[in-house]
């Protein structure tokens, strides 16, 4: 008996408005993702999103003293996990948190960011200029706007008493390569809590 | 003149493979529309002018961009796998002069075919003929997909060719003569089991869908037509489309036929051949594939016995209990 | 020439490793939503029917050689569409160290469209094949 019915819904099939969308574009969520777009003014190239990227789409490239954080159109598999993880909340992948598109020509600037034939790969490139030791004058893999946010972060932190006390150290410490820290014996503990007591009896030299 | 009009039969394969092209779309797009699907669409929206206007000619694109394509043939094959197509495409040629298309007027012309006394098995071979060339050229690439399918293929055949003829023959009882064009009639009514089991044998003649075993593509990519390609699969493809017409033709001349004058006969005619295109599609739509066992069981027991039925039917009306 | 698969493309899809996401995504794109027989596109079983390939997935080593031989059996004139972040550079798979995979598609057949995305939405998909046809 199901199949009688299933066969009459079947033949009905042919009297009713069919499923498919117009056109090629059906209704595109506004969770819909698409590559991680990155805020050149925010990202620091600390080089998290490298570190945690699932398909080594996002890449750091040093040469000289300037540094590219890229991410591959064609091998990122727009999972998100960078966008996770950047500390700067620099990334966020095409669409997520954006209302859902109005006109047709939006839909299409839409699909267009998943969808490149051409040969290039699109990019999303961001680049910064990296830290130059200020005893030797080495190139450090660390740029520049990074080496500003910690010290921000970690002056921020604290009293602004013992800011002004580690301030200058803390100088010294983070801008110089890891061959002078060694040489001129440069410590600076890696957590806060240890960082509030220790100045104040043993000065870091 | 009389000689002149005496021959307009002669134009039955061109009107066989244009008609034929309009039930493929036909059958397309039942099958789409009972899935849901838009099928191929006759108006592309603007944004896809560039690439088409309207899909109505989709078979005939098909077959155009086969012919225009380069022909691979495999180094294992033997002459056969060229001469099998063009075998099958005129054997189909020769199958639709028997056939006849919209037979409304009187004399040799309105008989819309050649007519003999015994047409009707020139029609069996003519079919048989067909088939039995794509398994000739199928079989001939040596290819295992094909050898698979061609054995596929002959055992529907055999299990096939029974209620075909049973059903036919139970025409030709009622009757009483071996020519398609004396046989016609709406015989829908008269003999619904015949109706039925020479449809289920138009079926696995097309290879429609639950008897689509012999080309299955998900298992044995094609069958007998795995190695062909470009011109080769061309002509196979316009061979599909002149038997699908034929077939159908057939179907309504020997079931649905109602005697009509010019004009009329061929409305009814057309009309008639897209109603059973389109029966075709949604059947097509309907099933899922039988297994080959599946298949030859059932067309040995069920369309047997309905075939069976369909004479004892004609025989009964013919002579009385 | 292209004017001709233009109106008739007739895919095959050739599975070269990966996950089976871009895979079913194909399907999706054949069903009742995404219908492409819209364009009269038509999946074939064989390559010998095909005028373009979709490739997915990032080509282990043994699969390589069959890669290379469905190419060699499609005829002329053809097409390829390398699918989905593996079609396109590897994807997840890309990794120094993997020994199993031989690159890319387009490091093995000639490839004419890039679909990225894993796997690409069935949008993409269309977008890429309509890109396909209208090239020249
Ligand atoms: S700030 Fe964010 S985007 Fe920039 S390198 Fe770090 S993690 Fe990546
Ligand atoms: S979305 Fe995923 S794959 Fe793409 S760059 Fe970010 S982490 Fe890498
Ligand atoms: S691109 Fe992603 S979804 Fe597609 S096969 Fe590769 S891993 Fe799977």
């Amino acid at each position: 008996m199901s199949r009688i019915r299933t066969a009459v819904e079947l033949f009905l099939n042919l009297f009713r408005k069919p499923v498919t969308v117009h056109e090629s574009y059906g209704y595109l969520p506004d969770t819909y993702r698409s590559l991680p777009r990155r805020d050149a003014e925010r990202c620091t190239g600390c080089g998290a999103c490298y570190e945690r990227c699932s398909s080594g789409a996002t890449r750091l490239t040093d040469r000289d003293d300037r540094r590219t954080v890229s991410v591959d159109g064609y091998n990122c598999i727009y999972c998100g996990r960078c966008a996770d993880v950047c500390p700067e909340k620099a990334l966020a992948l095409s669409f997520e948190g954006m209302a859902p598109p109005k006109d047709d020509v939006e839909r299409l600037g839409r699909i267009d960011l998943n969808r490149y034939a051409g040969e290039d790969a699109p990019r999303e490139d961001t680049t910064l200029t990296l830290q130059r030791c200020s005893i030797c004058g080495e190139i450090m893999p660390v740029t520049e706007k990074y080496l500003e946010v910690i010290r921000r972060r970690t002056l921020d932190n604290l009293q602004p008493d013992t800011a002004k006390l580690i301030d200058k150290d803390m100088e010294k410490y983070l801008t110089a390569c890891i061959a002078c820290r060694q040489k001129n014996s440069l410590i600076w503990g890696t957590h806060p809590r240890k960082w509030v007591r220790a100045p104040a009896e043993e000065p870091a030299k | 003149m009389q000689a002149a009009t005496d021959l307009v039969w002669l134009l039955n394969p061109v009107i066989a493979f244009v008609v034929g092209l309009v039930l493929m779309f036909n059958l397309r797009k039942v099958f789409a529309r009972v899935q849901s699907r838009r099928g191929p669409l006759l108006w592309l929206p603007d944004r896809w002018k560039d690439i088409n206007r309207s899909k109505l000619l989709q078979p005939l694109y098909d077959i155009e961009k086969l012919l225009s394509k380069k022909t691979i043939i495999p180094h294992t094959a033997t002459p056969f796998f060229t001469a099998g197509p063009i075998m099958a495409l005129s054997f189909a040629v020769l199958l639709t002069l028997f056939v006849p298309v919209a037979a409304g007027g009187t004399g040799a012309a309105g008989k819309g075919a050649v007519d003999f006394a015994f047409s009707l098995v020139i029609v069996f071979y003519l079919l048989v003929g067909v088939t039995m060339s794509i398994i000739i050229g199928g079989t001939a690439s040596a290819s295992l997909f094909a050898a698979i399918g061609g054995v596929r293929e002959i055992e529907l055949m055999l299990a096939n060719e029974i209620p075909f003829i049973l059903g036919t023959f139970a025409l030709a009882i009622t009757a009483e003569s071996l020519s398609v064009h004396e046989m016609m009639g709406f015989n829908l009514i008269f003999n619904p089991f015949a109706a039925m089991a020479v449809f289920i044998a138009i079926l696995v003649k097309l290879h429609i869908k639950p008897f689509d075993i012999p080309e299955a593509d998900a298992e044995i990519v094609g069958g007998l037509t795995t190695e062909y390609s470009g011109k080769l699969l061309g002509i196979l493809e316009i061979t599909k489309v002149i038997m699908l017409f034929a077939l159908s033709a057939l179907f309504v001349d020997l079931f649905l036929w109602v005697p009509l004058p010019g004009l009329w006969a061929w409305a009814w005619f057309l009309g008639g051949v897209l109603v059973v295109g389109g029966a075709i599609g949604f059947v097509n739509a309907l099933f899922a594939r039988f297994r080959i066992d599946q298949a030859t069981k059932w067309l040995f027991r069920f369309s047997t016995l309905l075939s069976l039925t369909a004479i004892a039917f004609a025989l009964i009306g013919r002579y009385g209990l | 020439m292209s004017s001709r698969i233009k109106k008739s493309p007739w895919i095959y899809h050739a599975h070269a490793g990966g996950c089976v996401g871009c895979d079913v995504e194909l399907l999706a794109c054949m069903g009742p939503r995404y219908d492409l027989e819209r364009l009269g596109v038509r999946w074939v079983a064989s390559p010998r029917y095909a005028d373009i390939l979709m490739v997915t997935g990032p080509v282990p080593l043994h699969t390589k050689p069959f890669l290379e031989r469905v190419y060699a059996q499609t005829p002329e004139p053809k097409r390829v569409i390398a699918m989905g972040a593996c079609g396109c550079s590897c994807g997840v798979f890309i990794d120094d160290e993997n020994y199993s995979v031989a690159g890319p598609v387009d490091r093995i057949i000639p490839v004419d469209v890039k679909i990225p995305g894993c796997p690409p939405k069935p949008e993409a998909i269309i977008e890429g094949i309509i890109k396909v046809l209208r090239m020249k």
